[in-house]
């Protein structure tokens, strides 16, 4: 009974040890993407860092990173053209984005970060957020930002030495819409070449940003107080200056008289 | 103690000779001083363009000059998203394109040193004829000599006002063009002061001032507020006689007929020109977007608190009388500065700083680029606030500054730091509000012909 029970044991830590080693070993074979914002303020980074599972990380590809932005954030193309210009970023984004608008006015959109396996340097995204409109019932609002997907596209003969398991359909290709900024699944006879890769998300803070909302409640006293102050300022620079207006009226009325005399 | 004494006098009396040295320097001396630190700063940006991710060109500037490279390809400028100006900006800046980047910049930086002539000028021109009254009217019994000596400097040191503002030197070579359109407002200012004097073209320089000024509504729409002022100086009531009513004031005489003529033409002619060419988007863009902006972003604006919560959910649209209560302050100040210091050429320019002054204050987005619409007009003013002693003119400036400093805080907390302070920017646009009403108060209260 003894032995049936050690055997037992055996067996099971066996196993166990079995899958542990299987698990390390899966991840160690799966890409991994590190994700980090800035913590505060309405103005953010955004830090991808992309471990290449060991087999995709000596192959020649290029990889895209789609970001879904939502509502709540805008880009500044202006300001992502410039650090193209810097070469230090390669990325795709709408041509307008109204960055005056408010999120509850604005619609969500995708940013492209176009990166090579073989660089191992991190892309960062820079970010804005949008005010909110005013509200009656809260303060602060919590914008999540979605994980991204990473699409693989390597030449061909590459393309037939990466492991189909970190693929999320092997048998799935993408063709990259550059308008929408975003990847369709491929159409029949269509040369798409990109792939999407399996992700493990390595976050260590959840992406979401706590923005500030001001409070509609005071909408009426702002509203009296701002008029007030406006129509009160305007009476008394009339009120003051009046006194001010007749002395330099005078004054001319003064020299014109003056003239008129010597005329 | 007293060897100390000793020791520090040279020294003090060392820092004012050069002080006395650099007002003595000629108008030349320091235009060439001011266009080389113009230059200086191109160069600069070019420099720190190249390398830093905070660039020192403005964004709009590389918005116009995408629009000039549209232009050149025979496309329309506002094909380009955000181009939001008159197309003579793109067509200004189509040498960004052809020879240098930094071409439109060195432009706005003439403009700039023009505009410091353009103020020498007027300056000791309004002096001098101020100078001649006297003379003739035997009021003042100083040498000519020495008055035209006095004239010429108190011009220089205006100019200087205006060409050693960093402010104003780092918006021009940061490539915005508002000294272009403050150029074409003294230039207006000016020669309605020449037409005064002028015996025989008096009707022609009116047109001609007109044209400048519908040019100059054209390029940006703030200088229309100027419109009455500009009438009223040209009025043949004369301010002695007690006027019989408003129809009297406002009953145009030769001048104020040509003047309007003018100003349609030249507005007129170059919108619809453009109109023409561009269609209903250089409108929209270039004047209505204007009108009906509405950026609820943190802005020094009385109106900026008011503006973002009335945005809230459930409130629905703002009615037309408040709207209407909203802006009436700012336009019944223009009505009033317009009457009681714009009916006398003698007093236009003051008039017209006061009125570039009251509209930034009260405008419903204020951002510190357009404090150079009434800074460019400031210089020229500057001679008749003699009875301000210099301490209380430091004091005032001390005080427009702080009003600026107190609303950094709470807009640098929530920009960077997520603190919901919207209250609280909204407090210091009112601090600020209310500074720069005191300030034009005291500005009006002081002035002295």
């Amino acid at each position: 009974m003894k032995c049936l029970t050690n055997l037992t044991i055996f067996v099971f830590t066996f196993i166990a040890v079995l899958l542990v080693n299987i698990i390390n070993c899966y991840a160690k074979h799966q890409s991994i993407m590190r994700i980090e914002m800035d913590p505060i303020g309405m103005h953010r980074k955004l830090k991808y860092t992309v471990e290449f599972a060991e087999t995709i990380a000596n192959l020649n590809c290029e990889y895209m990173v789609v970001q879904l932005l939502p509502a709540a954030v805008y880009i500044s193309t202006d300001e992502l053209d410039e650090l193209q210009r810097l070469k230090m970023i390669n990325a795709q984004y709408p041509k307008f984005i109204d960055v005056e608008i408010i999120t509850e006015k604005a619609k969500p959109f995708s940013v492209l970060l176009r990166g090579s396996t073989k660089i191992k340097e991190p892309i960062q995204l820079p970010i804005h957020f949008r005010y909110h409109a005013a509200s009656l019932t809260r303060t602060l609002a919590k914008v999540k930002l979605s994980s991204p997907e990473l699409y693989l596209n390597c030449t061909n003969d590459d393309k037939q030495l990466i492991d189909k398991a970190l693929l999320d359909e092997y048998d799935k290709f993408y063709c990259l819409n550059e308008e929408a900024t975003d990847f369709v699944e491929r159409i029949e006879m269509e040369k798409c070449n990109w792939q999407r890769l399996h992700l493990e998300f390595n976050i260590e803070n959840p992406l979401i940003a706590e923005i500030p909302v001001g409070d509609a409640n005071g909408y009426i006293p702002v509203l009296f107080a701002t008029l007030s102050i406006s129509w009160a300022a305007t009476i008394w620079i009339m009120l003051t200056t009046n006194k001010a207006a007749k002395r330099i009226n005078n004054q001319l009325r003064e020299v014109e008289l003056q003239e008129a005399k010597f005329k | 103690m007293s060897a100390k004494k000793e020791q520090s006098l040279p020294k003090y009396f060392g820092l004012q000779e050069i002080g006395q040295n650099i007002t003595n320097l000629s108008i030349q001396s320091h235009l060439i001083i001011s266009a080389v630190i113009r230059l200086l700063l191109i160069f600069y940006a070019q420099i720190q363009d190249n390398s830093s991710t905070v660039p020192y060109t403005d964004i709009d500037y590389k918005v116009v000059t995408d629009g000039a490279r549209l232009v050149l390809t025979g496309n329309t400028p506002f094909d380009r998203h955000t181009y939001r100006y008159s197309p003579i900006l793109a067509y200004i800046q189509i040498f960004n394109v052809i020879l240098h980047p930094a071409f439109g910049k060195v432009i706005y930086g003439l403009f700039d040193l023009l505009l410091g002539i353009l103020i020498y000028a007027l300056v000791r021109f309004e002096l001098r004829m101020k100078a001649y009254k006297h003379s003739q009217l035997q009021i003042s019994s100083n040498n000519p000599k020495d008055t035209d000596e006095e004239t010429t400097k108190i011009a220089r040191i205006s100019a200087c006002f205006w060409l050693y503002n960093p402010l104003t030197a780092v918006i021009s070579t940061r490539g915005n063009a508002d000294s272009l359109t403050s150029f074409f407002v003294i230039l207006s200012v000016y020669l309605l002061i020449r037409a005064q004097h002028s015996n025989i073209y008096q009707s022609l320089i009116a047109l001609c001032t007109g044209l400048i000024h519908g040019f100059v509504i054209h390029l940006r729409l703030y200088p229309i507020v100027f419109s009455l002022t500009y009438y009223l100086a040209l009025s043949t009531s004369s301010v002695s006689k007690k006027p019989r009513g408003l129809l009297q004031i406002l009953f145009p005489n030769r001048q104020q007929i040509y003047l309007i003529i003018g100003t349609l033409i030249g507005l007129v002619s170059f919108t619809s020109t453009f109109y023409a060419l561009y269609g209903w988007k250089y409108m929209y863009e270039a004047f209505f977007y204007h009108l009906i902006r509405k950026d609820v972003r943190h802005n020094f604006s009385l109106q900026f608190l008011l503006q973002y919560l009335s945005n809230a959910d459930g409130l629905g649209e703002t009615p037309t009388i408040v709207k209407f209560l909203v802006a009436a302050p700012q336009l019944l100040l223009v009505v009033y500065l317009s009457f009681s210091l714009g009916r006398s050429r003698q007093t236009l320019t003051f008039c017209v700083f006061t009125l570039s002054f009251a509209m930034v204050t009260y405008n419903s987005v204020v951002t510190s680029q357009y404090f150079i619409w009434y800074l460019a007009v400031l210089p020229v003013c500057i001679k008749n606030f003699k009875h301000l002693s210099l301490v209380r003119c430091a004091l005032l400036l001390l005080l427009w500054l702080c009003g600026q400093a107190l609303w950094l805080l709470p807009g640098y907390l929530l920009e960077f730091k997520s603190w919901p302070t919207f209250y609280w920017i909204g407090i210091q646009s009112t601090t600020f509000f209310v500074i720069n009403s005191y300030i034009l108060s005291q500005l009006i209260s002081n002035f002295h012909l």
